[in-house]
């Protein structure tokens, strides 16, 4: 009856203001709490790229160019997947799914989005940060939307490219190029989003099954996920011990190890089949901290 | 200690790396929709050789 009330009370303030209501809209089409720990891996790239904290107004046109980049990308995503969507519980009350905004204005607000981050990034911070930006866009809508998703079950392995490219960007803005640091970066949130998606794609299988889209546990089954998640943890695990090899602090060692183990332990308990807790929740829950919470190591360590 | 850290590093990254393909190997011949090929293979082994040519690289610059 809340979830009722709620839509009531939100329906009757959309009537009154009408434009109120399609601003929220457009916002919820760029999703914005996703994009938030997408910002986050950039501003700590930034950090570790200045090796020391970066000017205020870097930050802030960065950040406004990678929410519009990101943002963009995400409503051409649900442009592409309103088929979809439409049928996935989940998803089912997204603004194209529902009709409040038309396929065809969302399309043309995401790319118009896109271009506006391309043009903010490339006279405001670097247009190396710009273009990195741009391939972000057209690996997420291009590479993993219009292809992988619906045909392989590797698509979140292989698309978790995209995600890995806000680093880049952050490290680009700052200097103009990339050194090896900023490929670790990348790495690092590229082999965190096979645990991430898996351990998501266990609570949401029945919807991806009746949506038609081949994620791991739907083709293969939960055990067989639960081994993969264990295994990419550990993958994960120790990719975030190279950078220490490779030059950063012990700040930056203890930090990857405290918030690695954890993971580690709860990747452990799901693939145990613990029915004592929801374990692929807790796991999914744990790894958007523990990515945040590891960049944010990553940025002490380097204006320390 | 960071050579310590990088040997650690490279167990762990590749022995899960040979234990993910050799588990998703094992289970192409069931594969429920769309036929193995060359492309699933390429996106099984892409990764996990990119993260091994990352360790090599750590060791090349490594202070």
């Amino acid at each position: 009856m809340d979830r009722l009330g709620d839509a009531v009370s939100t329906a009757a303030a959309d009537v009154a203001t009408p434009g109120r209501g399609i601003v929220r809209d457009l916002i919820t089409l760029t999703k914005p709490r996703i994009i938030s720990l997408l910002l986050v891996t950039t501003v700590c790239a930034m950090f570790a790229a200045q090796q020391g904290v970066p000017s205020g107004w870097l930050i802030l046109w960065t950040v406004i160019g990678g929410y519009l980049s990101a943002g963009g990308a995400n409503t051409i995503n649900q442009y592409v997947d309103r088929d979809i969507d439409a049928v996935m519980g989940r998803t089912e009350r997204r603004p194209i799914v529902t009709g409040r905004i038309s396929a065809g204005a969302a399309l043309a607000f995401g790319v118009g989005l896109v271009i506006a981050s391309v043009l903010v990034l490339g006279f405001l911070t670097t247009w190396l940060a710009a273009g990195l930006s741009l391939v972000g866009v057209l690996l997420y809508v291009g590479l993993y939307t219009l292809w992988l998703k619906r045909t392989t079950i590797h698509n979140i392995v292989i698309g978790g490219a995209a995600g890995a490219i806000p680093p880049l960007v952050g490290w680009a803005a700052v200097t103009g190029d990339l050194a090896f640091g900023a490929v670790l970066l990348f790495a690092i949130v590229f082999v965190w989003t096979p645990p991430h998606f898996w351990a998501l794609a266990l609570m949401l299988e029945r919807d991806y099954d009746e949506a038609g889209v081949p994620m791991l546990p739907v083709v293969y089954g939960e055990q067989a996920t639960r081994v993969q998640v264990l295994l990419w943890s550990v993958v994960m695990f120790g990719t975030t011990l190279l950078p220490y090899a490779a030059g950063a602090g012990v700040t930056y060692l203890v930090g990857a190890v405290v918030l690695g183990l954890p993971f580690l332990w709860m990747a452990g308990k799901l693939w145990r089949g613990d029915r004592d807790r929801p374990w692929a929740a807790i796991t999914f829950h744990y790894s958007l901290a523990y990515l945040a919470l590891l960049f944010v190591v990553v940025a002490v360590d380097a204006a320390a | 200690m960071r050579l310590v850290v990088l040997i650690i590093a490279a167990v762990l990254v590749v022995g899960a790396g040979l234990a993910i393909i050799r588990s998703m190997w094992g289970m192409r011949a069931p594969l429920a929709r769309g036929a193995t090929s060359g492309t699933e293979t390429l996106w099984l082994v892409l990764p996990l050789l990119m993260s091994v040519a990352l360790v090599a690289w750590t060791a090349w610059v490594m202070p």
